[in-house]
This record gives structure tokens, sequence and C-alpha cells, in this order.
């Protein structure tokens, strides 16, 4: 199990958060060809490194962010608001 | 009988007599003792039956790696299977049983498995019991293989739970996870320390000797102390590091003496884990390995200065390292004679002679004779690298086997800490790679315990690398034929010959292996067999051990209760129930309840000598032709506010909210972004920047949770702020074409009027003086008020209406009545009558999707080619061409006599308006198929129906606007 931080509510163990996936997700607008549309709806990354991903404390605070996650180690190597760019250099 | 008490252990040493029972009969044993060594003590050696062959077993070692005698504790609700006796301490009154034996372990009828053995090798099950059906011989199977028997009555006993945080979690207190713990805690870290044992000190109390120049059992007891002084360690005995989990978080199982309280369960999540779990003796293998008498040598050492017990009269130990010497030399300062040791090595790491104990170097054991107990081996010199010519026979009634310590790498591993085979003692060694993981001591090959302290001291904590033995290590296996009685995992009965099997069929890889003969899967997790499994794989391949790899250890590192685990978390408290606020009220009208989601709601109410069928279908009728009182306090009530919330609900809904006028209630479907219905509902316009939104009772949270991520992740810069007010209202609906008479005995201020209040409408104000909200909206088809009060108003409210409604002929209704009534009115139910690929334009919404300009969620995937195929399952209405015939729910619909799906049965219920069933369905382009004729499939049971509209009563909708 995960030690996710929080921006809001620091330290706290995985099970009070929900995975919400990759984040950075750019929502195309609707008049897209229907293989970006689908690209939009199913491709995900899957990298053998540094993922970013969204979470939410939903048995928190509730907030919505970002974090950056080792996809080997589980190493969390940086948490950001979900309002954040995705960061050039994650290490 | 053999093994005997010869005085005093270190354990045992002021221990009373205890009186317990094995297998029904009395036996004594000390205060201290285990049950495994009490019963050596007492002369039993066979302590259990083997897994497949029914062998008998005795005790194989002093610890967690016990492969053999495992028992049953206890009675009735208590009882445990599986217990490991050499861990078991003795109580006063204790009870056990061996295992997996009929209809005695000495007279062991299923012992005629064995004499069949090489019709039972390795694939056995999985080849023949194929035909017909593996479970015809299932249940044979499962009573002849298994172990101990769980208790059938619920566990009495309660569990405790504890989560905590340390900077330095050490697991294992022997001398170097002591050294470790005094180290970190003297710093100021705030430091817990775990020994499964009973006691500190490991390997030093099995096997005394000196440290420091001080004798051992003086030097532990100082470092106990010294730890107990420390205000920052908490060192716990009889507790085990079950398993290490990612971000360092460990799970403890802590033994509790407390009455009714079995175990406790920590989770801890440690800064620092510092891994000192020693090391485990390895078996040998060859011919009949496994009879009682036989046992780890470093148990016998432990059963020797712990207990004071002597498993035998005449010993003889057999091994490949010094650790033979050692042994030897224990025995014989306490007086006990060896007959011989047998060493693998051609020469010894130590001077012999003085011993004056025939040593045959060069030797190994290759059978062992006796029934059941061992009473002689068969020794022989290795000849180029095979066994001699010349054998000869040694009478023992016990022989103590070692092939050299293993480093006992699972707790690293859980961690994925890469392992390294070391040649110099042939066993594997972590390499860890973190600076939050440190494996120190025995655990990572440092088998020098004065060294390894000197590290922790110094603070280079893990050695550099292994520390070999004088003279190395010798083979492990006797260099004979492969045959079907050396055994490699005596638990799972996994001998050579098995081995070998699953190479010749190409199960050369370690994990086909191991799940191919189960090695190594049994409840010792291959503690004492996956090395011999994986040297032997290595060299039957012509492979080195490196390249062959390891099979992955997984926690839990040694058997956990389930009850462990579980804690509170049974009965009652398994999962939260949400009950209604009239709950109580529900109750005192006699309801029937179920669990709709979380939710526990009233699914009718039936009179005396009504069934649930007739109470339904008088509830329902009631509704249609005076009026009904139900409780809609779980629909979903999500608050929106904010300049942006027209906006931001235009989004979240395929309908338009953003032309909703204040005052006013707009159904609407929310979708998913693939397009797929995720809930329906109604929106209401309380004010220009605030809507209520009412959704699914099943959906309610995760609606609420949707729209935040849809609010925080993609919309942020919006204006609006979401609440779920849906436990803050307790919702009484009152449907029927008297609903408006009933409301009107009730002193509000809202008129009720139909031209000021009409149909899909919301209002705000009083209702006897405290504040409500009333939507004009209706699931039933009839007239129907909607009244939402202050959750702690809601009961007051409802009794009060049943009771002015008495002469109105007002009944209340339940989740199944009301479920009848929307059917008869074709009113979609989301997850019921829809699944996970419908969508809009299935059940009649793709005009109101096409219809709308501006985005929202799922509008594009509407556009996908697969949502706009012409044959998608669609939403219709059935009805049995034989008007008795029940419909069911979940049947397939056929065209007659065919037997392709063209759709299945969503909703089915008997119609008491119409007097016949009724029934929904999702239909390969169903809405142009009206009238047609086809049969529902369920189990052989055929209906035919006829296919219509999905409104069967009031297809105008007259009623529900009155």
């Amino acid at each position: 199990m995960l030690q996710i931080r929080c921006p809001h509510c620091g330290p706290r163990d995985e099970q009070e958060f929900q995975f919400g996936g990759e984040g950075h997700l750019h929502r195309p607008d609707e008049s897209v060809d229907d293989r970006t549309w689908a690209e939009y709806l199913y491709f995900r990354e899957n990298p053998k490194g540094i993922h970013h991903e969204r979470w939410c404390h939903s048995f928190g605070c509730g907030t919505w962010f970002n974090i950056a996650r080792d996809m080997v180690t589980h190493e969390i190597v940086r948490v950001y608001a979900i309002t954040q760019p995705r960061p050039e250099h994650s290490r | 009988m053999s093994g005997y008490r010869l005085g005093a252990g270190s354990d045992t040493r002021t221990g009373e007599p205890l009186s317990f029972r094995f297998n029904g009969r009395q036996y004594q044993g000390l205060d201290g003792d285990t049950l495994a060594s009490a019963l050596i003590a007492s002369g039993v050696r066979t302590f259990g039956r083997s897994f497949k062959r029914h062998r008998p077993r005795g005790v194989f070692s002093a610890g967690v790696e016990e492969t053999s005698a495992l028992v049953q504790l206890g009675e009735g609700a208590r009882t445990t299977p599986n217990v490991n006796a050499s861990q078991l301490l003795l109580q006063e009154g204790l009870e056990a049983r061996t295992q997996n034996h009929w209809p005695s372990v000495n007279f062991d009828l299923l012992r005629i498995l064995d004499h069949f053995s090489s019709l039972f090798p390795a694939g056995f099950y999985n080849k023949t019991f194929m035909w017909p059906s593996w479970h015809l011989y299932e249940y044979f199977i499962r009573h002849t293989a298994g172990l101990g028997k769980s208790a059938r009555e619920p566990d009495p006993d309660q569990y405790i739970e504890r989560h905590l945080s340390v900077d330095v979690l050490v697991c294992g207190g022997g001398p170097v996870g002591l050294q470790a713990a005094r180290t970190a805690a003297e710093s100021g870290a705030s430091v817990l320390l775990a020994e499964q044992d009973v006691r500190f000190g490991g390997s030093l109390i099995a096997s005394p000797t000196t440290v420091g120049g001080s004798p051992s059992e003086a030097w532990v007891s100082g470092q106990v102390d010294a730890c107990a002084a420390l205000p920052t360690l908490e060192a716990h005995t009889r507790t085990r590091v079950s398993g290490l989990f990612d971000h360092n978080l460990a799970l403890l199982t802590r033994q509790l003496s407390a009455p009714g309280a079995r175990e406790e369960l920590l989770t801890l999540r440690a800064k620092k884990i510092i891994v000192a779990t020693g090391a485990i003796e390895q078996p040998l293998v060859f011919q009949n390995n496994d009879r009682p008498g036989i046992m780890l040598l470093g148990a016998m050492q432990s059963y020797l200065h712990r207990y004071g017990v002597v498993p035998g009269r005449e010993l003889v130990f057999a091994g490949n390292s010094d650790l033979l010497y050692k042994a030897a030399r224990d025995f014989l300062q306490a007086g006990v004679g060896i007959a011989a040791i047998i060493d693998s090595r051609e020469e010894a790491g130590v001077s012999i002679e003085e011993l004056e104990v025939p040593v045959h170097l060069g030797s190994m054991v290759v059978n062992t004779k006796g029934s059941p107990g061992i009473r002689g081996v068969t020794v022989t010199k290795i000849e180029n690298q095979g066994v001699g010519t010349k054998h000869f026979d040694i009478a023992c009634d016990a022989l103590g086997v070692s092939g050299g310590l293993a480093p006992s790498v699972h707790l690293a591993s859980h961690l994925k800490t890469p392992l390294k085979f070391d040649d110099s003692i042939a066993a594997f060694i972590p390499q860890s790679n973190r600076t939050d993981l440190e494996v120190v001591g025995a655990a990572s090959g440092s088998f020098d315990l004065e060294r390894a302290l000197a590290c922790i001291a110094s603070g280079d904590g893990q050695s550099e690398s292994a520390i070999s033995y004088s003279k190395g290590v010798g083979a492990r296996f006797c260099p004979q034929g492969s045959t079907c009685d050396q055994w490699v995992d005596l638990l799972y009965d996994v001998t050579v010959a098995d081995l070998d099997l699953a190479i010749r069929e190409n199960y050369s890889s370690v994990e086909h292996m191991k799940r191919y003969t189960t090695n190594g899967m049994a409840l010792d997790q291959g503690k004492t067999s996956n090395l011999n499994a994986l040297s032997h794989l290595a060299k039957a391949t012509t492979r080195s051990i490196g390249e062959v790899g390891v099979t992955t250890f997984r926690p839990p590192y040694a058997p956990v209760s389930l009850g462990t685990l579980a804690g509170d978390r049974t009965g009652r408290f398994y999962a939260p129930i949400r009950q209604l606020p009239m709950h109580d009220a529900h109750q005192a009208l006699g309801a029937e309840f179920d669990y709709y989601g979380a939710w526990q709601r009233p699914t009718c109410y039936p009179r005396r000598g009504e069934d649930e069928a007739v109470a339904i279908a008088r509830e329902a009728l009631a509704v249609r032709s005076h009026v009904g009182l139900c409780d809609g306090s779980a629909l979903g009530k999500i608050e929106v506010r904010g300049s942006d919330a027209a906006h931001f609900l235009n989004i979240m809904y395929l309908n338009n909210m953003m032309s909703l006028a204040v005052g006013k209630v707009r159904y609407g479907l929310m979708l998913h972004e693939n397009g797929i219905i995720f809930d329906d509902g109604v929106c209401c316009r309380l004010a220009e920047d605030f809507y209520l939104v009412s959704t699914t009772s099943a959906h309610a949270s995760r609606v609420f949770a949707s729209m935040e991520e849809w609010l925080q992740c993609e919309y942020p810069q919006l204006d609006v702020t979401l609440m779920n007010a849906t436990e803050s209202w307790g919702n009484v609906t009152i449907a029927g074409p008297k609903a408006r008479q009933l409301l009107a005995r009730f002193d509000t201020d809202i008129d009720l009027d139909a031209d000021s209040f009409p149909f899909m409408a919301i209002r705000s104000g009083k209702i006897e003086g405290v504040q409500a909200r009333m939507m004009r909206v209706s699931f039933s088809g009839e007239l129907c008020f909607e009244v939402n009060v202050p959750s702690s108003y809601a009961s007051t409210f409802w009794s009060e209406a049943l009771r002015r409604g008495e002469d109105l002929g007002v009944v209340p209704y339940g989740v199944e009545s009301m479920m009848v009534l929307r059917i008869e009115k074709g009113f979609l139910h989301v997850g019921t009558d829809t699944d996970g690929q419908t969508v809009p334009d299935d059940v009649g919404w793709g005009h109101i999707a096409k219809r709308k300009q501006a985005d929202f969620v799922g509008k594009r995937s509407l556009l996908l080619q697969n949502n706009l195929r012409e044959d998608r399952l669609q939403l219709v209405g059935i009805r049995p061409l034989a008007l008795t015939k029940p419909l069911i729910t979940g049947a397939h619909l056929t065209k007659p006599g065919e037997s392709s799906s063209q759709g299945y049965v969503t909703s089915t219920c008997y119609s008491p308006t119409l007097g016949h069933h009724v029934g929904l369905g999702l239909l390969k382009a169903g809405r142009n198929r009206m009238g047609e004729v086809l049969e529902s499939v369920d189990c052989g049971t055929r209906v035919h129906l006829s296919v219509t509209s999905p409104v069967f009563v009031d297809p105008e909708g007259e009623r529900l606007h009155g």
C-alpha cells in the first residue's frame, strides 16, 4: 500500500485515495475524427519509469491532485496541483 | 519410545509440570515446552500423516520452517487447523490432534496411497481426473489429500488492530536484530523490534556460544535489559513480520495471551526497515529422508538446549559443513553420545580426532530403515561424484540432517530486493539497493556473528559479502538415481522423481516447475524445499542456479489467521449499512427489508396473512386508486451553486439545463465520457445560481464524485460549489390520485394547485412550520409530490401523513411496489434496463442528444461508429402471449424456435393494474419490431411473447399531470 502526500492533508495511506488514471489528458474538441477521440478515451501511457497520474483524496479532503510516480519502484517523486502543467523533468 | 528428557533446558528450567492431551491421550510436559518438545520428551514420534501419500511424519524442525508436525488444535468454535507444534507453547489442558489420516495416525488405511505412489506423480490429478469432470472426483480427493479442518462455528475470539509508524522496524530479535534495534534506539530513533519466538536471542538460544568473550546467555539478557531501558524502543516477542509492502508498510501479527483475544494485527509504516531474520538450515536429499526421527540438526540442538529434550537414544548426524561439529560438541558436552557423523566433504574444517566420534568423511546417507520411525541409515562413500560400491549400515533412532544455512531472504524479497546466488554458502543472498532497507547478519549471508555485530556497531550495517564456512559447504543431494522416495518438499510430498517428471515434460522454468509439482507451495512456503528444488533443476538442465533463477517469495512469511486480518470487520461490521431516516417507522409498520446498494430499504409492508407478492400487488393498486407513501430518502441530493452552475450542469447532462427556468424540474441523463449511460435523475433550478440535482439512490455518491472530478480536473475555472446533501433531507413521496388531497391537510405556504404548481416544478417553503422542498415528479405515473423535509423531521411527517390520510385509504408502499409501478409505466431504471453498453438512443433519448448544440460529457462518443449501428439493443416492452405466464428477468430473447440471442429481458413484474405479467427488455433493433412474436429462453423454459411499447399504463401520461 502506497503512502501518498496529499497536498492538503499530508502523508496518508493509499486506501484513503482514489486513483484517477493518467493525468494531463487533453480533452479534444468534439470536431475531431473518431481516431483522435478514441485515443483520448482509451490510449494510455505505461512507461517503465516516471508516470504522471491523478489521484483524489476521496476519504479525506476530496482534493484532486497530480503525482509523478516511478512505475517500477512506486517512488513518488513529485506531488503537484491539478492545475499545474506536466513537469518537464520529474527527477 | 526413543525421545527423552535429559534435564532442564533454558526454556523449561523453572517450568511447572503441565498436563495436556494429544490424540485423546494424557501427557505431561513442562511450562516453557512447546507441544513438539513435550511430545518428543514423552517418546512420541509420529505427529501426522503426509499430505498426499499419507506417510507417517515426525517433528522436522524447531521453528517456523516446520514441514511435518502440524496439528489440529482445540475443539469446537476455537479449533485451529495446521498449527505448528514446534512453535506452539504448551498450556495446561491443551488439546491437540494429528491430521490427515483415517482411522488413526498409527493405523492409516490411506497409507495404501503410498504403495501406489508411482501412480501419483506430479500432475497426476490434472491428467487423470479430467473425464467426464473434475467435480466428480473432487469430493473424494479433497478428503484424502489435505490437512486440518477449520472450525464450523463463528469465531468467538477477538482480534485487535493497531496502526503505527516508527523510524526503524527491526525484523528478528536474534543477536544481530537486538544489536541493531539497540543501536538505532540509542541514537534517538523510534524503533519496533519484532521477534516471532517466545524469547529474544535467535540462534544463541538454540546453540549457546560466547559473544565478545562472555557467555551468550548473559550477553542476550544484557541486550534485552538494555533495550527495555530505552524509551523509544518497543520490543515484542511472539510477533512476526508477516509481510513487507510498498513504501515500507509492514504487517505484523502478534500473539496475545489475554483470554478471548487471540492476536493483534499491527499495520506499521517504517522510515527504515532492518531485516535480521537469520538463516534457515536446509535438509539433505536421499532415499526415505522423511521418516519420523529425522530432523534438522539445528532443531536437535534447539531441543537439547531450550527444552532439555533429546529425540533419540542413538544419534547420527549427517551434513555438509562444520555445523556438524558444533552440534556434536554441544551434545557431547551435555553427556549425550553420538553414534556417527557423516560429512559429505572430503575434509572437515575442524580437528575431528578430539571428538572421539566416528566421522565418515566424503560420505553420504543413501537410505534409511525403519517403520514408522527411523531405525538405521545406510551410508556410502562418494566416489567420482557418484554413489560408491560399498554401503554400510549404522543403527540409530534419530538422524540430524544439515545441508548448511540459507539466509531467510523472504522479507527482503517481499520488497523486490534482488537475490544473488553465492557459491561459497550455496544459497541466495539479498542485495539491497535502497537506503531504507538493510539486510544484516545471517539474513545477509554473514554467518560470523562477531563480525556481523561489529558491522552494526560501526554503522556499516550490511556487510559486503557472505562469509563462508571453513572448508566450504558440501553436497546436499546424494548422487543416486531419481526415485519417488527422495523427498524435496516434505509438506506437499514432492520428490526428486516429481521434479524430474516436470523437467521431462518441459516444465523447466522455475515458475512452471513450482506450479506443476506444487514444490514450495505448502504452508511452509518452501523454506526448506525451494533451494534444493532449484539446485536440482539447475543440475538436471545443466544451468547454474543463477541462470535458473528463483521463484517469487510473497507475503505472508508464515500462515496468518483469517480472523486476524478480518479483525472487527465481521458480522454486522462487515460492511456499513445505511438506514433511512424513517427506518424505525418502517419497522413498526412490519416492513420487509432488503439491501439496495448500501441502503437497507423496505421492499413492501405485508399485512397479516399476506405474502410478498400479495402485499406488492395491493400496495401498487392502492397507489393507482387512492394514495401511497414511499420513503425516497435514499435518492441522491446534490446542491450545485455558483454563477457557473447552469453552465456546469449543461456539461454534465445530455439534456439542456441552461434553458431550465427557475422553479422548474427537468429529467436528465448523465453519461460516461464513452457515451454509456451513467445515471438518470432530475435537475431542479431553485435560483439562477442554485440547482438541486436528484440522482438515483445507488449512484448518489458516484455521481457526486464524478461531478467533483470534472469540476476540479477539467473545469477548475468555473465558479461552482458542490455539496452532497443526500443525508440531510428525508424524502416522503406521496403518490396517487388523492395525493394533493392528503398533502392539503398539512399547513403549508406552498400553493398545491395544479396551475401554480404543475408537473415538473419545484417549490421551496414550509410545511407545519418546517423547511421543505416539494417536487412534482413521478416514478409511478401517478399524481405525485416528493416532499423533502430535514431528515430529523422526516419520521414525524411520515407518521402524521399516514394518520391524516387514513380515510383516504393511504398505504405505505415499498421499493418492490414502486418497481411494479415504474415497469407498468415503462420508466427506465438505470443499471437494470441499461447495461455497460447502453447509449441514450438505445432507450429513446437519441433525438435530445442530437438536438443539443453545446458540448456535454460523452457527446462526441455518441458519434462513434459502434454507437450508431442499427442493430443495437433497444429498450422495448414485452408481454406474454399466454397472459397467465410469468416472464423471467435475465432470460434471452430469441426468434421462435431459434437459439441465437436477440437481446434479453431486463425487468419483469406481475401488473396488478392489467392483471397479467409485463416486462422490459433490450432487443436488437427493437423499436422497429413492435408486434413481433419472440420467445424468452431461460434454462430450458421458453415463453412466447410479443414486443410492445414499454409503456403499459396510461400512455398519454394524463394521470401524472393531474
